[in-house]
């Protein structure tokens, strides 16, 4: 009976716990003991899955758009960037334009 | 993250040592390395083309007159990050909430998500990536520029959190509040069918 009890005062405990950790146990932040707990929990708690599945994929997505080999390719502004600042700076340096 | 420059570490600081001797060709150099990186951060934090060209130039000219004032204990690019999102903010922070919602440059994330890899053509990755796009720019300001630093630019938290100039705590707890308002708009757009409980 008092098993029952505590089990289910300590899932509660978790499940208020658990989702203020989700960002830090993504980033690999957590203490073993702290993975542990969101892992029995999430296992146990179809809520916080879900909660957590969310917030995995939202973490890739973003990552996605700042990934791949060509994610600054297009800017291609430094060029104009550098025109602005000699503009501004008052045409200091060489105009040979060879950078590597 | 990637990046067409070339990474830091491999000569910034020696072209910053000689920068601050009056070598102008090492800071130049040290230009065409980081600003095509440092224009992109600034477009996925909600400038558009025009506006985070004109910050990309101011943050190099406040750079290259203050470089006696960096002390090298961060990386050159997170402190160029450091000026540069200083700026963004104080021009976002100006917006009023409707010219937030609707940026000058209707482009300004959309164009950047663009870059996403995957297959260009699919719809279902456009859709995605035009959700994406609109919830980014949902965000208050304070809680994109931690997601988008931490997670789209992919620097680490101390560094994320050195160019906002907060502690890690705070900025974590930022980083968590903006990923969780996005998950929260992002809902079924990311997840697919629903897991059965």
């Amino acid at each position: 009976m008092f098993g029952g009890l505590i089990e289910r005062v300590r899932f509660l405990l978790d499940h208020r716990w658990s989702p203020g950790q989700m960002s830090a146990y993504l980033d690999g932040e957590l203490s073993e003991s702290g993975r542990g707990r969101i892992e029995r929990h999430v296992h146990d708690c179809h809520r916080c899955r879900e909660l957590l599945r969310g917030l995995r994929a939202t973490i890739a997505a973003l990552r996605g758009i700042g990934t791949g080999e060509d994610a600054n390719e297009e800017a291609d502004v430094a060029p104009r960037v550098l025109a602005g600042f000699r503009e501004r700076v008052g045409g200091g340096g060489d105009d040979d334009g060879e950078f590597d | 993250m990637a990046s067409s420059t070339e990474r830091p570490g491999t000569g910034d600081e020696t072209l910053v040592a000689r920068a601050r001797d009056g070598d102008m060709n090492a800071f130049e150099e040290l230009v065409m390395r980081h600003a095509d990186r440092l224009y992109m951060a600034l477009r996925r934090f909600g400038l558009d083309e025009g506006e985070a060209q004109e910050v990309a130039q101011e943050t190099f000219l406040r750079a290259w007159r203050s470089l006696e004032g960096f002390a090298g204990r961060s990386q050159f690019y997170t402190w160029l990050y450091r000026i540069g999102f200083n700026e963004a903010q104080r021009r976002l922070g100006r917006r009023r909430p409707a010219e937030l919602a609707v940026a000058a440059d209707e482009r300004t994330i959309e164009a950047v998500a663009d870059l996403a890899p995957g297959p260009a053509d699919s719809a279902a990755q456009a859709e995605l990536r035009a959700t994406l796009a609109g919830a980014l720019r949902e965000l208050p300001v304070s809680l994109r520029a931690a997601v988008v630093l931490r997670d789209v630019e992919g620097l680490s938290t101390s560094e994320a959190a050195s160019i906002l100039e907060l502690g890690e705590a705070a900025f974590k707890s930022r980083l968590h509040r903006g990923r969780m308002a996005l998950r929260d708009m992002l809902d079924g757009a990311l997840l697919g069918p629903r897991e059965l409980g």
